[in-house]
């Protein structure tokens, strides 16, 4: 049985859908990277997906059963959800941050506890950030704070980690840094599901790929059938390469490879 | 490290100490002000006798203590803490410390409610009766309409049918000002518009007590909740919390709070606004630590405030007009020498 299941699933905002006919599967261990243009749905896919929209059609199955009848909190402690954050006004420190990871395994009026706090010191040492731990979230770097937000959706002990965008304005060394984390999530028996405008990064962490245009998925599967020249070049409307560097593969458009390459 | 910076710095370490040692130094000085000032070693012999330990004090000293000036301490240490909490909560809902505890319509409810009832020539009870309804009604049509709307945020709409229902109660005051009795009415309408604690007796305090309690402790046991909530409903409910239940829990709890502080003390501005923000300026935005620094803090503003409006001149001078004149520079300086952000 999947981890997580998406079956002829319809998604939009307040009723109005922007994509339908979805159907995808994730196991513990698989990277499963969402790609396709801007506007094509992959936000709202990814939020119905952990249910924090309602599906308009089809449906969402957690290990299962159906997503629709799931507890917030019971969904919180199977899917930690990597939000593109959006700073707040309130300074909290980073530990507090990661602590918030643990209430859904606390009842509605608790106050986190010694236990909680060993398990969000855990997480943010897993992600190489517990010398973060007293500054506060508002003025660490934009690659600081996503690590953070990793380690607050591992302190919810999760078995689907999904990652909106998680590399999105982040510099070179620290997009690097989370693709090597997540792959290191997988390896050590997560479901890990995030999208992304890069292809070469599911070329690089990657295990399946979906592809999301005009809000169906025009394909899905494996890395290695799916990421290709054609189906890229279909996806974004541009005339892409897929190359070899090093032994691992690469891709960039055609047009790009042309410009400066006059002298 | 300034002299101001380092006396935060001591605040800071123990803000619960620091403050309620201030609140009873701030209300002994109250007592001491007034027609009838009652000192320190009156205090403590009216105390002792109280206990069993003493001989009586004067009837007069007695009766100040408890019939005038306790009743009138207690009540604004009671209301500027109830809109200082109830300000710190719907900061952290509402996501923005610029809100402040009137925000979904209470405070022109209230003040609707209150307008009626002086319209009507109701005794003092009816007018505090009258202006508590109008607060909860106000909040409750705020609520109904945004849970009618839907295809929106929820947050943004309960925020702009608070504006377009306090703007619909605000006219009902100004028709009603128009059509009252110039010489009798009027005076009394916008009195009680600009606040004051002058009718609050141990009448008062019995409404107040029980709200305080009842509005406080829902506050107090989901204050981690509060927290979450500062994320934003849809992180909130990310992280396994059920934010639409926890919305409607501190909407209540903090619309008790504020519809009782406004029904015993009229509309007083800005210490619900003002004071949960410095509070988290001392103490970092977690709810349990900056709510009760917030209630605290409440409560001496708003006693200080309320006994410089009885002590400085003969006529007394309304609350919501000092709380301004006198908030704003404390305000000004705490800013500029704190070290943390901004909430």
């Amino acid at each position: 049985m999947a981890l997580l299941a998406a079956r002829d699933l319809a998604f939009g905002h307040h009723g109005r859908r922007v994509g339908q006919g979805v159907s995808l599967a994730l196991e513990a261990g698989e990277v499963l990277c969402l790609l396709g243009p801007n506007g094509g749905g992959k936000t709202t896919l990814l939020k119905t997906l952990v249910g924090l929209k309602p599906a308009l059609g089809g449906m969402v199955a957690l290990e299962g059963e159906p997503l629709a009848g799931v507890s917030a909190a019971r969904r919180a402690r199977r899917i930690g959800f990597v939000p593109q954050s959006a700073p707040s006004s309130f300074a909290f420190t980073v530990r507090e941050m990661v602590l918030m990871g643990r209430a859904a395994r606390r009842g509605l009026f608790a106050q986190p506890t010694t236990a909680d706090g060993g398990a969000a010191d855990a997480a943010l040492e897993r992600v190489g950030a517990g010398f973060l731990a007293a500054r506060a979230f508002t003025a660490i770097s934009g690659g600081e704070r996503q690590m953070v937000l990793i380690a607050r959706a591992l302190a919810q002990q999760p078995r689907l980690l999904v990652l909106d965008e998680p590399t999105a304005s982040l510099d070179f060394a620290n997009q690097d840094k989370v693709l090597i984390l997540l792959a290191e999530l997988a390896a050590e028996g997560l479901a890990v599901l995030f999208s992304t405008h890069h292809p070469d990064q599911a070329f690089a962490v990657g295990t399946h790929v979906a592809m999301l245009r005009d809000g169906t998925l025009m394909r899905h599967g494996p890395v290695a059938d799916t990421l290709t020249a054609e189906n890229l070049t279909e996806l974004y409307g541009r005339a892409v390469v897929v190359g070899e560097v090093d032994g691992r593969k690469v891709c960039f458009t055609r047009d790009v490879a042309g410009v400066g390459l006059s002298g | 490290m300034s002299w101001g910076a380092g006396r935060l710095a001591l605040v800071r370490r123990m803000p619960l100490v620091a403050g309620t040692v201030g609140l009873l130094l701030l209300a002994a000085g109250a007592f001491a002000v007034g027609a009838y000032p009652v000192g320190v070693s009156e205090l403590w012999a009216w105390a002792a006798w109280r206990l069993g330990l003493g001989e009586a004090p004067p009837p007069v000293v007695a009766a100040v203590i408890e019939n005038i000036r306790g009743p009138r301490i207690l009540a604004a240490m009671g209301v500027g803490a109830a809109l200082a909490t109830a300000g710190a909560a719907y900061q952290s809902l509402f996501r923005n410390p610029l809100v402040s505890p009137d925000i979904l319509g209470v405070s022109s409810g209230a003040a609707l409610g209150a307008v009626i009832g002086i319209f009507l020539s109701l005794p003092m009870a009816g007018v505090e009766a009258a202006s508590f309804v109008g607060g909860l009604a106000a909040v409750a049509t705020v609520y109904g309409v945004a849970h009618v709307v839907r295809g929106h945020e929820p947050l943004l709409v309960l925020v702009l049918a608070g504006i377009v229902i306090g703007t619909l109660f605000s006219a009902g005051i100004s028709i009603l000002k128009v059509l009252a009795d110039p010489y009798n009415q009027l005076p009394a309408i916008t009195f009680w518009l600009l606040g004051s604690l002058a009718g609050a007796g141990r009448k008062e305090l019995v409404l107040l007590a029980p709200a305080l309690v009842v509005g406080l402790t829902p506050l107090l046991l989901l204050r981690w909740r509060i927290d979450i909530m500062t994320l934003g409903e849809e992180e909130a409910r990310a992280l396994g919390v059920e934010a639409g239940r926890v919305r409607f829990i501190v909407i209540v709890a903090a619309t008790l709070l504020t519809a009782t502080a406004v029904s015993v003390a009229g509309i007083i501005g800005w210490v619900g606004l003002v004071v949960p923000h410095l509070a988290r300026l001392l103490v970092g935005p977690a709810f349990a630590r900056a709510a009760p620094v917030a209630a605290l803090g409440g409560g001496a503003f708003l006693l200080a405030v309320d006994t410089l409006a009885r002590g400085v001149s003969m006529v007394e001078i309304p609350l919501g007009v000092l709380t301004a004149v006198v908030g704003t520079p404390v305000f000004l300086w705490l800013l500029s020498t704190s070290r943390k952000g901004w909430g």
